[in-house]
């Protein structure tokens, strides 16, 4: 990796995760000289997976992290579940990292190279119709500027890189993707994948469509990457580049162009704005360890830094055009954050089924796709939720908390027990105005950023969804004959944040006065400014967010890319 | 396809010069200590209590046509996380349930639970996990039993003995048949 002394490039990207990677990628594959900025460390493909492989012997307290050090550098990140002693170093310290909480939001992230493309959970599904189209027709957020038949070919672009597997189900509105053979449904899956089917129908149990190898094609070789070996440790890191990371898949494209330059523990400060060509500048750097200050400058700038990292940078970018930040002129940057919503599900007991067993650890699952608010469905709620689930034999931790002690319990953990199967519930955020972020008016960080504050809450909507998610679960549960059927219906509702998949505040949208970006991500006020990462979406669907980032990022970077080429940015 | 092989292998390979970093290293030393404290004291635990924990381990999971909690060094694992995991109230409330349940144990198994029976010893341990079970919220017996499992099959010995542990298992494989010699998983 080069660490050019050059301060002039045709490209910056901010951040260097799901969306800043594919950026990069894509920009530099054009011929573009591009800076690929990361405010934390070097993450090196299989040198730096420190933890990966590693049994369950060599982690000294059962992978739990002691309680003082879990509580004092970890506290809000534990709070995500994803936090053990084999994950830790991919998750940003809140003990280093502050930021304000006006009301409770988890803010889960991964200052390192690849972000949170090290440890994300890879579902990986399109949006549909329905949900490009859901803000004109209930009015809650701003119309989205594209429509499915805009993103459906940059769709297929990212999924035949990124390597998706799964099933052409033929759902309208889970849209089918370019995909290698789905990883597989055990026996019990699919006996209540016919149950459900044939009892609702309309709803579908399909294979979770996820951004692993199962048959990896020659472009996927030739990066280095490898089919899934089923070891389920992938925020661990994965030498066999299996599933898809800025480590696997889009660094090692980029840096092959020869266009690519990456500097990392390098924090963005600001965009800098010219306000004579009215065009971004370039960045305002930050030496994470010197707090050295510099400046870079570019033909068209990226930011790619999450939804929050992204949106505290733009509005730290002041200027005396835009004292609110840059291209901030109606007011428009920090509101409608929204994330996804859960804490409905349920699970029950399957009896039988005891000659099979499935073998591997499967790093992905089942999924009901949404069946509310679709086709005729009317609810006392708006949009919808889908379920993610699987059905399992019982292991040695759950047998162990039966009674028994003796040779009695040994004999009875040492066989795979009784099947039970649950799902959990997965449901889309309405964008709400008051539902914002903005700096902190007293307090910075150490680089002299301020803090990001954040004010966001659930609302009634939500909270119907997740009683509705809870019922519907145990309807479906009981009529797929599972036993001892035990829902639950979070109330209060979880804190935000702990889905992690936070979108919203540089919204895309038709005017100007009401969104940040147009249709290309672009920003309506600075034309060579484009955010194409969770930030820049005006709803939230109700499936995994990352898939969409990756396509909407291909999609500006090609047409920003076109408009650098025809001098009209 | 020969690339894809040669890939794979090397994936497996570099899979391997982790196993051979010195972080690995430093984590299997971590593993050596984790044997048997062999009646001395622990970082935490005294003799006496050492001495205690690894034999009730020692009846929870005992050594059959595997070894038991107590080769499989438990009683240091518990040790250990009580000096590394545990914050002091977690210590405390432990240690204090500890002698409770030894002052119990020697009351129920006169004079002295030690000194006892293989047979009145496991008696004793059963009506406990009886009366855990029925009594349905935690009490220091449930911790430790708790604590005794995790640290058993988290083990060399009990991952890779008693049950199975795929390092790296493949290709998932949905449906697979269930033989007299199918045994659970480590993960």
């Amino acid at each position: 990796m080069s660490s050019g002394d050059s301060t002039e490039f045709d490209a910056i990207v901010i951040g260097s995760g799901i969306s800043g990677g594919w950026a990069a990628k894509e920009l530099t594959e054009q011929g573009l000289k591009t800076l690929l900025v990361e405010r934390g460390r070097n993450v090196e493909h299989r040198r730096d997976y420190v933890t990966e492989s590693q049994p369950p012997w060599a982690f000294s307290h059962g992978m739990q992290v002691p309680k003082e050090e879990l509580q004092t550098h970890w506290s809000i990140q534990k709070n995500s579940g994803w936090v053990n002693e084999a994950t830790k170093h991919f998750f940003t310290k809140d003990s280093e990292h502050q930021y304000v909480q006006e009301k409770p939001f988890n803010w889960i992230r991964g200052f390192q190279l690849g972000g949170k493309s090290l440890t994300w959970g890879r579902a990986s599904w399109r949006w549909g119709p329905q949900d490009f189209e859901a803000n004109a027709k209930d009015g809650h957020g701003c119309d989205w500027p594209v429509r499915y038949a805009d993103l459906a070919p940059w769709y297929s672009h990212v999924e035949r890189f990124a390597g998706i597997a799964g099933d052409r189900d033929g759902i309208w509105h889970l849209p089918d993707g370019e995909f290698q053979p789905a990883i597989g449904m055990n026996v019990v899956e699919l006996h209540i994948k016919s149950v459900i089917e044939q009892r609702f129908p309309g709803r579908h149990l399909i294979n979770m469509r996820s951004a692993h190898l199962t048959q990896p094609t020659q472009e996927q070789i030739t990066l280095g990457r490898s089919a899934c070996q089923s070891r389920n440790e992938c925020a661990r890191g994965c030498s066999f580049g299996a599933y898809f990371s800025t480590q696997s898949a889009t660094l090692p494209a980029a840096l092959r162009t020869g266009n690519l330059t990456v500097l990392t523990d390098t924090v963005v400060h600001s965009v800098l704005y010219d306000p004579t060509r009215k065009r971004a500048s370039g960045v305002r750097l930050i030496d994470a360890h010197t707090r050295q200050g510099r400046e870079i400058h570019a033909r068209v700038v990226f930011v790619c830094a999450s939804t929050l990292g992204s949106t505290q940078i733009l509005l730290n970018s002041m200027s005396s055009s835009f004292p609110k930040g840059i291209g901030n002129r109606h007011g428009i940057l920090g509101h409608y954050l929204m994330d996804h919503v859960w804490g409905g599900g349920g699970r029950g007991v399957v009896r039988g089924f005891e000659e099979h067993f499935y073998r591997g650890r499967r790093p992905a699952s089942t999924y009901v796709p949404r069946f509310r608010n679709i086709e005729g469905d009317r609810q006392t709620f708006l949009r919808g939720y889908g379920f993610g689930g699987a059905a399992s034999r019982e292991g040695w931790e759950g047998l162990a908390a039966a009674a028994g002690i003796g040779k009695d319990l040994k004999a009875s953990i040492r066989k795979p027990g009784g099947w039970s199967f649950g799902f959990y519930g997965i449901g889309e955020m309405l964008p709400r105005y008051e539902n914002t972020v903005r700096l902190d008016p007293h307090r910075t960080d150490a680089y002299g950023i301020p803090l990001l504050s954040l004010n966001c809450q659930y609302s009634e909507n939500e909270r119907l969804m997740v009683q509705d998610m809870a019922r519907s679960a145990e309807e479906m549960l009981k009529a797929a004959g599972l036993e001892q059927v035990r829902t639950y219906a979070s109330n209060p509702l979880d804190t935000p944040g702990n889905v992690i998949h936070e979108a919203g505040t540089a919204r895309m949208g038709r005017d100007s006065k009401t969104s940040y970006l147009n249709g290309y991500n672009q920003c309506h006020e600075v034309p060579n400014l484009f955010v194409t990462d969770g930030a820049a979406l005006a709803s939230n669907a109700c499936v995994n967010p990352s898939l969409t980032f990756m396509a909407f990022t291909a999609r500006a970077a090609d047409y920003a890319v076109t408009q650098l080429k025809a001098g009209k940015i | 396809m020969l690339s894809s092989r040669r890939d794979f292998l090397g994936a497996l390979s570099a899979v391997g010069v982790v196993l051979a970093d010195p972080a690995w290293a430093a984590a299997q030393a971590r593993v050596s200590e984790k044997k048997i404290l062999q009646g001395r004291a622990g970082r935490v635990l005294s003799a006496d209590q050492v001495a205690f924990v690894d034999r009730v381990a020692d009846l929870i999971i005992p050594p059959t046509d595997t070894p038991g909690a107590s080769e499989a060094g438990v009683v240091g694992f518990i040790d250990r996380l009580l000096a590394e995991y545990e914050d002091p109230p977690g210590r405390t409330t432990f240690l204090e349930g500890l002698e409770d349940f030894r002052r119990r144990a020697d009351i129920a198994v006169a004079p002295s639970f030690m000194k006892a029976s293989e047979a009145r010893q496991f008696a004793f341990l059963q009506a406990e996990d009886v009366r855990a079970a029925e009594a349905q919220r935690s009490s220091f017996f449930v911790e430790l039993k708790r604590k005794v499992v995790i640290g058993y099959y988290t083990s060399e010995v009990g991952a890779t003995q008693e049950l199975l542990y795929l390092p790296v298992p493949g290709p998932f494989q949905p449906d697979v048949v269930v033989t007299g010699e199918t045994r659970n998983y480590a993960l």
